[in-house]
């Protein structure tokens, strides 16, 4: 049928199906892109528009009905005068990280400022409802609003805005956000080449079973389906390497073909399936619709296996073995610390507190579901692969060195833009290497973009840890010992790095801020038949510190002491730095006492009681939760990485050239995705070469870009280590320049002085001069050289740190329980956190508050949820898997201090997750808190009214008995 | 994405649609964007998809004296701007407790009573709790279903199609719409409809709806003859509500598995609202 319409002003044609949604329509029609796919069913609002003028979930909306209707999508928001106030704002404020989100928020504002153009906090927040952040938080979209609205009115104030001088410390507007706000940017699925083919991938929703057969007979009579592939074609690829194998304990792997490093599965489930997502076959047809069409008509013949979702349970005798090579579905078995000593402390201590936690499974579901695109030209051999990964190079090497045994210097990886990871993009699938070989098998470009379900299935879940934890110490509050043991469920494979996560991570992380004489982790490695396990933002400190700040609570709660006070009584001391924690950490630099001081006075800590007693007079039950922390950031320290298991370097590197014309790029080993890395390392640059920021260009996202090897962005390790790489690469320059001029002003080099992007020489300032630009063009003549230089301005440079980092702080949730219905409101929260030396503050106050929000989903709402009976991810989509909404939070407060680490010459700390892990524990113990005089010890995530609510009624029961 | 093909058709008459609608294999779309979600996960597969967008009479509200009569494609944004509709305070807050503003622009009535997904629940609380009369268009020409019979009796039968639902505004009540937003979420897990009107604080009249802790929004008529008559007070009010009980209500959401929880909110919103009066 025929469809007609105004979209962004124009009239527009077009034939479609009676079937074809809003969205499909305006970006496959239309190629109108910055109208996002997020989840598919009214949940995200990635894929707001206005439809005559109303905010519109375009996923929701039939093309047909749009007959005569006036489209307006986010490339029709700025005009010829310029960006509409509300793109500029959010620019302004900081609202936009990696920017998949931003288009469908800013059409929801759009259309809330055509009616209300002096909008409340209150006001923007409910409109907000519709619309997701996962990775940002709402704050920094609110001020964007209020400024547009000024803006709009003409009463924008034009504030002072705080500057040091310098680039480094500056909140420098981001680079690329441009693109990102008028839907210029283009992601993976945005993304088309000539003849280009489409994939769907068939999963399994058995989670245990031995394949009888698979009939792709009626799939491959679908129209426009090219091919069905299965695991019959597909027995020339690899298994998936698993790169982290501790050597210090016992590991029970799949085999590799490699003999160089373990397996995990293969691109097919050949004839058994270990969860439900395993993956058996694939359609390529013309079209995307074509292709999810025809899998649906493939049949498989599956003969049922028992199942185990319990990592406890999983160890136990006559448990269902998921590998052969893992008896007792134990992938490893290992202790940190010495547990003999730490039971004997604890047996010997004044109290001790026991518990049972489980830290529940969480879902990454980033609003961007992963993806990839590849092609191969036969001509030369040369492979490429776009995907949104944080990890580029470590793909390149893993695809062709253990899964396709292909040349490494065939294949390039480029990164498009990349919505938020949340650190499940930070893996190898076995989808993205298929994509690859179909494209070469095919002759022809393929894409795969997965389904909001699919990514339930397929892509890393985390956290999934029971912990068995014993806490003592002296009546008077001084700990004297902590030990865990716990399990870890990492599914039925070993996905390549996340053997690491339950290890090190976690193990080496548990006694958080504080002087613990003795400590030990005993922690299980375990398969079960759920989804493959990942790291996630907060990536094991937030599991280890969700330990610690709970049993501290309880412990301070045991002894009748005040919480805040038995934190401040075993806390580190400034003096004791370098600190050995016990555990294999050795913590840089801070003050952890000052943050909990701040925190406590923000919060209002000396009122608690009568802040309890008049919030009691409404009916609530109100409590305070402190989370004190310090998390290991910064890989780094590769030898220290290789000892753990990593089989991969983790140094930073940067690659400079200074052009003839004095422009400077510089390619990062970092991978962003949101941080900002394109602006704060041109910062750090520009400051270095004390050059104008617009003479730099960062670049990145490439591998073919000139970089030997890029580690890539995670575990807040980019600005510490790939940005003291910048900084490296800088100082090389400069060298080179200083050495040049000595050279050619015929003076000392100790004379020559590098000042305001010249080389000077001191004695003759006004004669002997030269802009690097000029030293850039000299050397690129090459004509008089020193002995031994070459010609040209460009070098590598690595930096490979002799410690990690640890960033601390404290951070505060006040909560409000009410006493009938157990809702629980978030009143006030508080975080004080220290990041070493910030290099662009707004850009941190962004990460902060993306972790803050996903630290308050974690406690209150997100869990992966399996059916017992078939093992099947039941919260296959953001209406099942609940993520929080801008109701969900008062104003959040953020201060900081800033203790330079002696980890790197920037100072730096890392921020990227590190402010998540004390969130959890704030909260929980601030319900808690509230629940005190109901003897409620502990309540395991996500607490839910409901939990509450059974938990009251139980202990009524008891003392009613 | 959606899986099953299927035509579309939007006529331009009533007449038009209630033939079209009469075929095999045809369903009907109102516009409303919960049919979208249905047809996505595979619960409607039709073979021809008639709209109502090009039938006229079915975007309006009319005040006849106490009665007002809204439009199947009045969409919930639309009412929540209507001045006659806002005069209405249980159907006000019940639109106002709907959270999504995408869903408020694009779920209509028509929408909620076809479809009655758990968003939909605090519209067709308060219409339960005001006594709506459905008026329908079909084969056989036009007829009145009241909206409890309407739920319990199975709905329309094959070609009839919403044309608007008709409510009584008596002033005389005080209407109000309580709920538990379950994490904030935008996820009603109970919602309470209640008109009420009190003589000497004693209940003379009172009608209560519940939606999201019930599988079907439903009136609750043997609790409002428990609170008939009696003097308002904690402890009264708790005696009737003691008589509600699992067994009489089918007690179920999809975010809460303890139905006892349920229920427990359904007697504090209850409880809430009468004493609010």
């Amino acid at each position: 049928m025929e469809i007609s319409n105004y979209v962004n002003g124009h009239a527009c044609t077009s034939e479609i199906e009676g079937r074809t949604l809003l969205v499909n329509y305006l970006r496959e029609n239309l190629e109108l892109t910055g109208t996002k796919i997020g989840c598919s069913s009214a949940s995200c609002g990635t894929c707001t528009v206005l439809l005559n003028g109303k905010a519109t979930k375009s996923c929701q909306i039939l093309a047909a009905e749009t007959q005569g209707s006036e489209i307006l999508t986010i490339e029709g928001l700025a005009t010829s005068e310029g960006l509409h106030p509300l793109q500029n704002a959010f620019w302004e404020n900081f609202a936009v990280q990696n920017g998949f989100s931003t288009p469908g928020t800013i059409m929801s504002m759009v259309e809330l400022l055509n009616e209300n153009t002096t909008p409340t906090d209150s006001e923007i927040k409910d409109r907000l409802d519709g619309n997701l952040s996962r990775e940002s938080g709402y704050e920094q979209v609110v001020a964007s609003v209020h400024a547009a609205a000024a803006k709009i009115n003409g009463t924008e104030q034009t504030a002072d805005v705080p500057s040091n001088g310098k680039y480094v410390g500056n909140s420098v507007k981001t680079r690329d956000t441009e693109k990102l706000i008028t839907g210029e940017g283009k992601f993976i699925a945005d993304m088309e080449l000539p003849g280009m083919l489409h994939a769907a991938i068939l999963q399994s929703p058995v989670a245990h079973a031995i394949i009888n057969g698979i009939d792709t007979s009626e799939a491959e009579a679908m129209p426009g389906v090219v091919r069905v592939f299965t695991s019959k074609d597909t027995g020339g690829i690899m298994p998936m390497p698993v790169i982290w194998i501790p050597p210090f304990a016992e590991s029970h792997f799949l085999p590799h073909p490699s003999g160089i490093v373990p397996g995990s599965h293969t691109v097919f489930a050949t004839d058994r399936v270990r969860f439900a997502g395993d993956q058996l076959a694939a359609v390529v047809a013309e079209t995307r619709q074509q292709a999810y069409d025809a899998l649906s008509k493939i049949k498989v013949d599956y003969e049922v296996l028992p199942i185990v979702l319990d990592a406890e349970e999983a160890t136990l005798p006559g448990a269902p073995q998921l590998h052969e090579t893992a008896p007792g579905n134990i992938m490893i078995h290992t202790i940190f610390g010495d547990s003999e000593a730490t039971e004997k402390a604890i047996a010997e201590s004044e109290v001790v507190v026991e518990q049972k936690i489980y830290n529940q499974r969480m879902m990454h579901n980033t609003l961007e579901v992963r993806g990839a695109l590849a092609k191969y030209d036969p001509s030369t051999q040369d492979y490429t692969l776009w995907a949104n990964t944080q990890i580029p190079y470590p793909h390149r090497l893993l695809i062709s060195l253990y899964v396709l045994g292909i040349p490494y210097n065939k294949l390039r990886v480029i990164v498009p833009f990349m919505g938020e990871s949340n650190g499940c993009k930070g893996n190898l699938y076995p989808d993205t290497p298929l994509v690859l070989w179909m494209a070469k098998e095919l002759g022809r470009p393929v894409k795969w973009i997965d389904t909001r379900a699919g990514f339930s299935r397929n892509t890393a879940q985390s956290r999934d840890q029971i912990q068995h934890v014993k806490i003592a110490g002296t009546a008077e509050g001084k700990l004297t010992a902590l030990s865990c043991v716990a399990f870890s469920n990492v599914g039925a494979y070993p996905v390549i790095n996340a053997p690491g996560q339950p290890l090190a991570l976690i193990g080496r992380s548990i006694p958080g801020a504080y002087v613990i004489p003795h400590s030990s982790y005993e922690i299980n490695v375990v398969y079960t038949n759920k989804v493959p396990t990942a790291p996630m933002r907060g990536s094991g400190r937030a599991e280890a510190i969700f330990l610690i700040e709970r049993a501290i609570e309880m412990f301070a709660r045991k002894i009748g002491k005040d919480p805040a006070e038995v934190r401040r009584m075993n806390m580190v001391q400034p003096e004791q730095f370098p600190y050995e924690n016990g555990l294999g950490w050795t913590y840089d630099s801070g003050n952890y006492e000052n943050t909990l001081d701040i925190a406590l006075e923000k919060a209002g800590y000396s009122s608690l009681g009568s802040q309890k007693a008049e919030a009691r007079s409404r009916g609530k039950l109100l409590g305070l939760g402190i989370g004190s922390y310090v998390a290991v950031a910064g890989v780094g320290n590769s030898a220290k990485m290789g000892g753990e298991g990593l089989m991969s370097g983790t140094w930073g590197s940067a690659y400079i050239h200074v052009a003839p014309s004095g422009e400077v790029a510089i390619t990062t080993g970092a991978q962003p995705h949101g941080q900002s890395q394109q602006t704060t390392f041109a910062q750090i640059a520009a400051q270095e070469l004390q050059i104008p920021m617009e003479y730099i260009t960062i670049k990145h996202s490439d591998t073919a870009n000139p970089l030997y090897y890029g580690q890539a962005s995670y575990g807040s390790r980019s600005l510490s280590v790939e940005g003291v790489a910048v900084q490296k690469a800088c100082q090389l320059v400069i060298k080179k320049a200083k050495d040049f001029a000595a050279y050619l002003f015929k003076m000392p080099l100790e004379l020559i002085e590098y000042k305001e992007g010249r080389v000077i020489g001191i004695p003759a300032p006004e004669q002997a001069v030269m802009t690097l630009q000029q030293v850039a063009l000299m050397l690129w003549f090459g004509w008089d050289l020193p002995e031994g230089m070459d010609p040209g301005l460009e070098g590598s440079s690595y930096f490979d740190p002799k410690n990690f980092n640890f960033p601390f702080g404290t951070h505060i949730a006040v909560v409000e329980i009410d006493e009938e219905t157990c809702e629980i409101d978030l009143v006030k929260y508080i975080a004080v956190d220290d990041f070493g030396t910030v290099v662009n503050p707004e850009v941190v106050a962004g990460q902060t508050y993306g972790n803050i929000v996903l630290g308050i989903g974690q406690a209150l709402a997100e869990e992966a949820k399996y059916s017992q009976e078939t093992g099947q991810v039941l919260s296959d989509d953001l209406d099942s898997y609940t993520v929080p909404r801008s109701g969900w939070l008062p104003k959040v407060e953020l201060y900081r201090t800033e203790t330079p680490s002696p980890s790197n010459p920037l100072g730096a700390k890392g921020a990227g997750d590190v402010s998540n892990p004390p969130v959890a524990p704030a909260m929980v113990n601030a319900i808690c808190d509230a629940l005190s005089e109901f003897d409620v010890k502990h309540i395991d995530m996500p607490v839910t009214p409901q939990k509450i609510w059974e938990i009251l009624q139980h202990q009524t029961v008891q003392s009613e008995s | 994405m959606i899986l099953n093909p299927f035509s579309y058709s939007a006529p331009e008459t009533m007449q038009e649609a209630v033939l079209l609608l009469s075929e095999t294999g045809s369903e009907l779309f109102t516009g409303d964007q919960a049919y979208v979600g249905s047809a996505k996960r595979g619960n409607s597969k039709p073979e021809s998809l008639v709209s109502l967008r090009n039938v006229p009479g079915l975007n309006s509200v009319i005040q006849y004296g106490n009665q007002l009569e809204i439009g199947s494609a009045v969409t919930f944004a639309a009412m929540l701007k209507d001045i006659a509709v806002c005069s209405v305070p249980v159907l006000a807050e019940a639109l106002k407790a709907v959270k999504d503003p995408h869903f408020k622009n694009h779920s209509n009535v028509g929408g909620a009573l076809y479809h009655n997904q758990p968003a939909h629940g605090p519209v067709l609380a308060a219409f339960l709790t005001l006594d709506g009369k459905i008026n329908v268009t079909g084969p056989l020409g036009n007829r009145q279903i009241a909206i409890d019979t309407y739920f319990s009796d199975g709905g329309l039968t094959k070609g009839e199609i919403i044309r608007s639902i008709s409510l009584i505004v008596n002033n005389s009540l005080s209407g109000s719409f309580h709920f538990v937003d379950y994490l904030k979420a935008g996820k009603i897990v109970c919602g309470v409809a209640i008109l009420i009107s009190t003589n000497n604080n004693s209940i003379s009249r009172i009608s209560i709806s519940a939606c999201g802790c019930v599988a079907i929004p439903s009136r609750l008529k043997s609790l409002e003859n428990s609170l008939t008559g009696i003097q308002i007070s904690k402890e009264n009010i708790s005696a009737a509500l003691n008589e509600l009980s699992e067994e009489e209500l089918v007690i179920s959401n999809p975010t809460i598995s303890n139905s006892a929880y349920l229920l427990h909110l359904l007697k504090v919103l209850i409880k809430r609202a009468v004493l609010k009066s």
